[in-house]
């Protein structure tokens, strides 16, 4: 007989092979009627959610195309880079706007910079855009420098 | 890499996996080429929204959060590494935008009962019940009486509960990726999905008990 967590890990696909194996192999008849309760759980909510946004006429293109104009249409990529010149100039520039934004408060335009949250799925960063030079700058926090 | 004609559904005569499709019109979007940035928000808009409404439940805000999720995305497709699948990054986006909105809203909030349940604090011996309201795999609305019970059911979730739900059964996510989108352990996430797993089980048992006594009656 599993244990609740092994249940959960075992149908989350939380487990790595092995345990999942292990784990299939000690399941009991109640484990499976568990593991198939859980299944119909994620389904109907699955399906609810699902017909509910596809019943609903959306054209989210419209509600935001003309707004991509005023957004930057490309931007460059600033990674993190061995050359220290590189790492320093940001740090620079991301200290300086995050004191502007400390004194005039987030996400408003400062006296010709913008700074934005940004999300980038594995991580987060901040974007910098800077009016006058038309400039993009984004500061981006790996999982190596979490790490670190 | 060399580029395949693509209709404004972005498929070509190939039939290529929705992941290529997306990684070429992602490519072309980072030139700067809007009708495959477009071709990409029809793809997604309703996965997306159905996320957003399952987080945010409010129609409008979850709108809006679709939006907003979009813009970042053409915003930031520059630094998009294309080291996860394309919708995987778009749903992380739309999905820390709702925990976001649940956050400045939750300030109003008086009492919110997921954090009752939020620690490991799962009683000894709780359990999911082992036994199933008998819906059929892959047609679980095949009644609208059905449907309505499980969007009641969702309702009734607090928003953590509700959240971790649709993180993990609509898009997918990982333990690790849930705590590090709400900002708590593991543990937390494992605690919020067995309670709120639980609450739909018996709001699903309930709505069949029902049913079998309409029937009966």
């Amino acid at each position: 007989m599993a244990t609740r967590e092994e249940i959960m890990k075992l149908h989350d696909g939380e487990l790595s092979e092995a345990e999942a194996q292990r784990v299939r192999a000690s399941l009991s008849a109640e484990d499976r009627l568990r593991l198939e309760a859980l299944r119909e759980i994620g389904d109907a909510v699955r399906e609810q959610l699902e017909a509910r946004a596809g019943a609903s006429k959306l054209d989210v293109w419209a509600g935001i195309s003309d707004r991509l104009d005023a957004e930057p249409a490309a931007v460059v990529p600033l990674r993190r880079r061995r050359s220290i010149w590189i790492a320093s100039g940001v740090a620079v520039l991301a200290a300086a706007a995050t004191a502007m934004a400390l004194m005039v408060g987030p996400h408003r335009p400062l006296d010709g910079v913008t700074i934005e949250s940004v999300d980038f799925g594995e991580s987060a960063g901040m974007l910098f855009q800077i009016h006058d030079t038309k400039t993009t700058v984004l500061w981006q926090t790996t999982n190596e420098e979490e790490q670190e | 890499m060399p580029t395949k004609p693509l209709n404004r559904q972005g498929e070509s005569t190939s039939h290529p996996r929705a992941e290529d499709v997306d990684a070429e019109l992602v490519a072309q979007a980072r030139k700067g080429d809007k009708n495959a940035f477009r071709s990409l928000v029809e793809r997604h808009q309703h996965k997306v929204y159905a996320v957003a409404l399952g987080i945010v439940k409010n129609p409008d805000d979850a709108r809006d959060l679709v939006q907003e999720a979009f813009l970042k995305v053409w915003k930031s497709l520059g630094s998009f590494q294309g080291q996860s699948a394309f919708y995987t990054w778009l749903y992380r986006i739309v999905t820390n935008l709702g925990i976001d909105h649940l956050r400045k809203v939750r300030a109003k909030v008086e009492y919110d009962d997921s954090r009752v349940h939020d620690e490991h604090d799962i009683a000894e011996g709780d359990h999911i019940v082992p036994q199933t309201a008998g819906l059929h795999p892959g047609r679980a609305l095949e009644s609208k009486e059905t449907g309505l019970a499980i969007q009641r059911a969702l309702d009734t979730l607090s928003d953590n509960h509700r959240a971790v739900l649709v993180m993990r059964e609509v898009e997918g996510m990982s333990y690790r990726d849930m705590a590090r989108a709400m900002g708590c352990s593991e543990g937390t996430i494992m605690s919020r999905l067995f309670h709120a797993r639980k609450k739909m089980q018996a709001a699903l048992a309930e709505h069949v008990k029902v049913e079998q006594m309409k029937k009966g009656t």
